[in-house]
C-alpha cells in the first residue's frame, strides 16, 4: 500500500510542477498519475466488456496502422512472447491435453524407480550448476514441484504438509527417501544461490539465478533438513531391500549429506566428495535403476513465472553428470589448496594462484567459493587483511628494505614523525588503489572474455593512478622524506617514485595481459597477429626498462643496508632482488617470443601465406582505433601510430634477413627458460602453483622450438629456388585455434609443405 | 464508449486504451491481464506487466475441497484462479475471444 501511495504522490508532485513546461515531463506525469490510479485500482474495480467496439475499431484501421504508446518502441516489442505459439508460449496446453501431468508424486515407488529419480535429480542439478536454468533442470521433477508448490506448507510433505502413510516399503521410498533427497537438494540449491549471489558473477551468462516465482522451502532450517536426511539414511540402512540397491540408495543420500554440510560450511568435505563420487556413484550402481521418466516433465513450465520461451528439459547421461560433479568438487577443493597458508603469504603467489584456478575453467559456484575465500571480511581466508596484502606487494616490488613500508612505521603515533606522515600518505593511496588492486584478483575469477574486458577497462584507471594520484603521493613523500636520486635507464639523477613505479608496473602488466587474453579468446584476425605481437613486445620492453629502474634503486638500498646491519631489511632486499631477477627473465622471454612471432607473421604476410587485410570499404584509421581502443587513453607508453603499427606488420629488409632474425631471437629463449627453471617457488613467488609453472615453462619451450622449425622451413623453401610467388604453391599455413596451441597466449602459425597433387 | 466510424476515429478510440489494464480472454480459456502498449488492424495486442490466469484444475479443486472439509468449515469451497507473471506478451487477434477493460 505504501508503495502505491508514494507512486501517486510522485505523480501529483510532477503535475504540480508547472514551472517546467517541458512537454515530456507533462506526459510522463500524466502517465505516472494514470499508472498510479491503475495500480491502486488493480483487481478492485469492475471490468467492462469492449470486445465488439474494439474489434470494430480494429477493422477500421488501415493496413500498417499501429496504435502505439509513445514510450513503447517496436524494438521492445520484439521481446514480447507470442501467446499460443508453441515455441514461445510456455503456458500453451495443446487441445485435449490435461493441464496437470498425470503422474502422481504421492504414488508409491519401488526401490529401483526411487534410485532412478535420485540419479536423475543429481544429473539435472549439475546441469543447473553448469549454467542451465532451474526450469529446465531440477524444477522439472514433479516430486520437487509438489514440495515447492505454493499450496504446500511446513513441514513440506508430498501431501501438502499432511503426514503420509508409511506402512509399506514402497510408500516409504516415496515419502521418506525421495522426499528427503528433494528437500535436501532444494536447500543445497538455495545455499549455492546465496554463495554465488554474494560474489561477482554474470547472471544469465555463466549462471541463472532466476527462481521462476518459486521459493526454496523458506521455513525449512538446515537442522530440519539434516534430521530428514538422517531419518532417510537410517530407514535405508534398516530396510529389507536387496543389498546392492540398498547400498546404492544409501550412497546417494550420504553423498547429498556430505555436499550439504560442505555447502553450508559446516565441514570441508570437498576432497572426500571427489573420492566418494568416484567410488560409489558408479555406472554399475546406476544400472540398478529403473527409469520412470514420467516423474519429470518440462510441462512444469506452464505454471512457473517466466518471461522467456519454454525450454526443453536437459538430458545428461549418468557418467557425464558424475564427471561434472567430480570436476566441481575438485575445483572447490583446489580453491582451498591454492589459498593455503603458504600461498597467501605473498601477493604474487596469490595472483598466480588465481590465474591457476581460472585456468581450470571452473563453473560459477566454485568461482564464488574461491572469491569468498579471497575477499570475505576484507581478508584473505580470515588471515591476511587486504591492506597488508597490498602493502606487501608494494614492498616486494619497489620498496624492499625501506622504512616507508615497514609495518612498524604505520604504528608510529607521533604526528610530527616523518614515518607517521608518510604512512598516512601510503594509506590514502592504497585506499584509492584498493578496488583496482583487488580486481587483479577478482576479475580473473570471471569467465575469460569478462576478464579481458574488465582488464581493458582497468587500463585507463591504472594510468590515471600512476600519472596523477601516485605521482602526487610520491611528491608528498619526497617533501617529507627527501628521496635519493640515481642515474637509471629513465635518465640522469632521477628519483625512484616508488608508488608511480608500482602503479606503472601493474598498468603495463594489465596491458600485456589484455593483449595475451585477446590471443587466448581469439579476437585478432590473422593479419593482425603480427602487429599485436609487435605491440606486445614494445610493452614488454617498457616493463623491462621499469624493472631496471627499480632494480637500480634496490641495489643502492642494499648497499646501505649491509652497512647498517639490519637483518630483516637485508632479507627483504635479497628476496626482492630474486623476484625482480625472475621477472626480468620472464619479461625477456616474452620480448623474444613476441618479436620472433611479429617477424614471422610479417614474413607470412609478405609471401601472402596468410590472408591480408582485404577490406575495401573499411577505413584503416577507424579499424585501427577500434582495435587499440583500450590503450588510446594511455599517454605513456603511447600506443603506436597507425603508420608504425602497419609497418610492424610488413616486412623490413629482405626475407632472408627476417628469417635469420627470427632464428636469432628464438635461440636464447632456451637459456632464459633454463634459468627460470632453477628459480625456487619462494624466490619466484609461485608457491602452490609449481605444477602449472613447470608446465608453462615447458609450453614456452615447445613454442619457441615450433617458431624455429617454422622459420627454418621457410628458409629452406626460400633457398630451394621456388621464388617468392612460388612459395605459396609449395607451402600452406594454418593458425591453430585456442586449445590447440602449445600455449594459448602464443599463437605459432603452422607452416607445412602442401601435399603434392597427383 | 461508442464504436467509431472512420480510421482516424478508430485510431483515437483505440488510443484511449493505451496503458489501461485489459483482460484478454483466449480461445484456450486463459485470461491475460496487463497494460496495453500497442495494437494493429488485426487486433494483435501487446500487453506489458502481464499476468496469466488459468482455471484451477481438477486436482486443485479436489485439494481445496479436502482442506475445506478438514478445517471443518461449511458452505461453498472457494478456489482461486491460477496466476503467474509472464511479463511482456503479444496476444494474436485470432485467439482473442473477449476483451475487457478495467474501469
Amino acid at each position: 500500500m505504501a508503495c502505491r501511495e508514494t507512486f501517486a504522490d510522485i505523480a501529483r508532485l510532477a503535475i504540480s510542477s508547472e514551472s517546467n513546461d517541458d512537454e515530456n515531463i507533462k506526459i510522463a506525469a500524466a502517465r505516472l498519475a494514470q499508472e498510479a490510479r491503475q495500480t491502486a485500482s488493480y483487481g478492485r474495480r469492475g471490468v467492462v466488456d469492449v470486445t465488439e467496439q474494439f474489434s470494430a475499431a480494429s477493422k477500421e484501421l488501415r493496413p500498417g496502422d499501429l496504435v502505439i504508446d509513445d514510450f513503447f518502441t517496436l524494438f521492445e516489442a520484439v521481446g514480447a512472447l507470442e501467446i499460443m505459439d508453441p515455441k514461445m508460449d510456455s503456458g500453451l496446453v495443446p487441445p485435449g491435453e490435461p493441464v496437470d501431468p498425470s503422474f502422481d508424486p504421492v504414488a508409491p515407488l519401488n526401490a529401483a524407480q526411487s534410485l532412478w529419480i535420485l540419479d536423475q535429480l543429481s544429473s539435472l542439478e549439475i546441469a543447473w550448476l553448469e549454467g542451465s536454468q532451474l526450469s529446465q533442470t531440477v524444477f522439472t521433477s514433479l516430486h520437487l514441484d509438489r514440495l515447492l508448490s505454493a499450496a504446500n506448507r511446513y513441514p513440506y510433505t508430498l501431501q501438502y504438509g499432511e503426514p503420509a502413510d508409511l506402512s509399506t516399503n514402497e510408500s516409504c521410498l516415496t515419502h521418506v527417501v525421495v522426499k528427503a533427497y528433494c528437500v535436501a537438494l532444494a536447500k543445497c540449491c538455495a545455499q549455492v544461490l546465496m554463495t554465488v549471489q554474494s560474489q561477482n558473477f554474470y547472471d544469465e551468462e555463466d549462471f541463472v539465478t532466476h527462481l521462476f516465482g518459486q521459493e526454496l522451502l523458506p521455513r525449512m532450517g538446515e537442522d530440519d533438513v539434516k534430521t530428514i536426511l538422517d531419518d532417510a539414511i537410517r530407514w535405508v540402512v534398516n530396510c529389507d531391500l536387496p543389498a546392492d540397491i540398498k547400498a546404492a540408495l544409501e550412497a546417494r543420500l550420504q553423498a547429498r549429506k556430505l555436499y550439504m554440510l560442505s555447502a553450508f560450511g559446516e565441514a570441508n568435505l570437498w576432497a572426500n566428495l571427489v573420492v566418494y563420487t568416484e567410488d560409489k556413484m558408479t555406472e554399475e550402481s546406476h544400472l540398478l535403476a529403473e527409469p520412470i521418466p514420467e516423474a519429470f516433465t518440462d510441462k512444469v513450465q506452464r505454471h512457473l513465472a517466466t518471461s522467456t520461451p519454454p525450454r526443453p528439459m536437459l538430458q545428461l547421461t549418468w557418467t557425464e553428470s558424475q564427471k561434472k560433479w567430480i570436476k566441481l568438487f575438485s575445483d572447490i577443493d583446489e580453491a582451498d589448496r591454492l589459498t593455503d597458508s603458504q600461498a597467501r603469504q605473498s601477493p604474487a603467489s596469490l595472483q598466480k594462484a588465481v590465474w591457476s584456478f581460472a585456468s581450470r575453467d571452473p563453473s560459477t559456484y566454485p568461482r564464488a567459493i574461491f572469491q569468498d575465500l579471497l575477499f570475505a571480511g576484507g581478508t584473505v581466508r580470515d588471515d591476511i587483511p587486504h591492506f597488508d596484502l597490498m602493502l606487501l606487494d608494494i614492498r616486494d616490488l619497489v620498496l624492499a628494505g625501506d622504512v616507508l613500508v615497514d609495518p612498524a612505521s604505520f604504528h608510529v603515533e607521533v604526528p610530527s614523525d616523518p614515518r607517521h606522515r608518510c604512512a598516512r600518505i601510503l594509506e590514502t593511496i592504497m585506499d584509492k588503489a584498493y578496488d583496482e588492486y583487488l580486481n587483479l584478483y577478482r576479475m580473473v575469477c570471471q569467465n575469460r572474455c569478462r576478464t579481458r574486458r574488465t582488464f581493458t577497462q582497468a587500463v585507463p584507471l591504472l594510468h590515471e593512478l600512476e600519472t596523477t594520484i601516485a605521482k602526487q603521493a610520491d611528491a608528498d613523500i619526497d617533501s617529507i622524506m627527501p628521496q635519493k636520486k640515481l642515474d637509471t635507464v629513465f635518465g640522469k639523477q632521477v628519483k625512484l617514485s616508488p608508488l608511480s613505479s608500482w602503479s606503472r608496473w601493474y598498468k603495463l602488466k594489465i596491458m600485456t595481459e589484455t593483449i595475451s587474453l585477446g590471443f587466448e579468446t581469439d579476437i585478432y584476425l590473422d593479419y593482425e597477429m603480427g602487429g599485436m605481437y609487435w605491440y606486445l613486445s614494445q610493452l614488454n620492453l617498457e616493463k623491462q626498462r621499469l624493472l631496471q629502474h627499480i632494480e637500480a634503486f634496490l641495489l643502492d638500498r642494499m648497499a646501505q643496508i649491509v652497512s647498517s646491519k639490519n637483518v630483516a631489511y637485508s632479507m627483504d632486499c635479497i628476496a626482492s632482488q630474486d623476484w625482480i631477477n625472475c621477472l626480468r627473465e620472464e619479461t625477456e622471454v616474452s620480448i623474444l617470443l613476441a618479436e620472433a612471432l611479429a617477424d614471422l607473421y610479417a614474413l607470412l604476410s609478405h609471401f601472402k601465406l596468410i590472408k591480408s587485410a582485404d577490406r575495401p570499404f573499411a577505413q584503416a584509421q577507424l579499424v585501427y582505433e577500434a582495435r587499440m581502443k583500450p590503450y588510446l587513453a594511455v599517454t605513456d607508453p603511447a600506443p603506436p601510430s597507425l603508420e608504425s603499427f602497419k609497418s610492424a606488420q610488413t616486412l623490413t629488409g629482405s626475407p632472408e634477413d627476417a628469417v635469420i632474425r627470427v632464428e636469432a631471437r628464438v635461440k636464447p629463449i632456451k637459456e632464459h627458460l633454463a634459468k627460470l627453471k632453477k628459480v625456487s617457488p619462494t624466490a619466484g613467488k609461485f608457491v602452490g602453483t609449481e605444477a602449472r609453472r613447470n608446465a608453462q615453462i615447458k609450453q614456452l619451450e615447445t613454442t619457441s622450438v615450433a617458431i624455429f622449425v617454422g622459420a627454418s622451413l621457410l628458409k629452406r623453401t626460400m633457398g630451394s629456388g621456388v621464388g617468392e610467388d612460388g612459395l605459396r604453391e609449395v607451402l600452406e599455413v594454418s593458425i591453430p585455434p585456442p586449445g590447440k596451441r602449445y600455449n594459448d597466449w602464443w599463437v605459432v602459425p603452422q607452416i607445412k609443405p602442401k601435399p603434392k597433387s597427383e | 464508449m461508442d464504436a467509431p466510424n472512420s480510421a482516424s476515429n478508430a485510431s483515437a478510440y483505440l488510443s484511449g486504451f493505451l496503458n489501461r489494464t485489459l483482460h484478454l480472454h483466449t480461445t484456450d480459456g486463459r485470461m491475460f491481464a496487463g497494460q496495453m502498449k500497442c495494437t494493429d488492424p488485426e487486433r494483435n495486442i501487446i500487453l506489458s506487466m502481464t499476468h496469466e490466469y488459468r482455471q484451477p484444475s481438477e486436482a486443485d479443486v479436489k485439494l481445496a475441497a479436502e482442506r475445506h472439509k478438514r478445517s471443518g468449515k461449511n458452505g461453498n469451497v472457494k478456489v482461486d484462479m491460477k496466476k503467474r507473471f509472464v511479463g511482456l506478451v503479444v496476444v494474436p487477434g485470432k485467439y482473442i475471444t473477449k476483451i475487457e477493460v478495467e474501469e
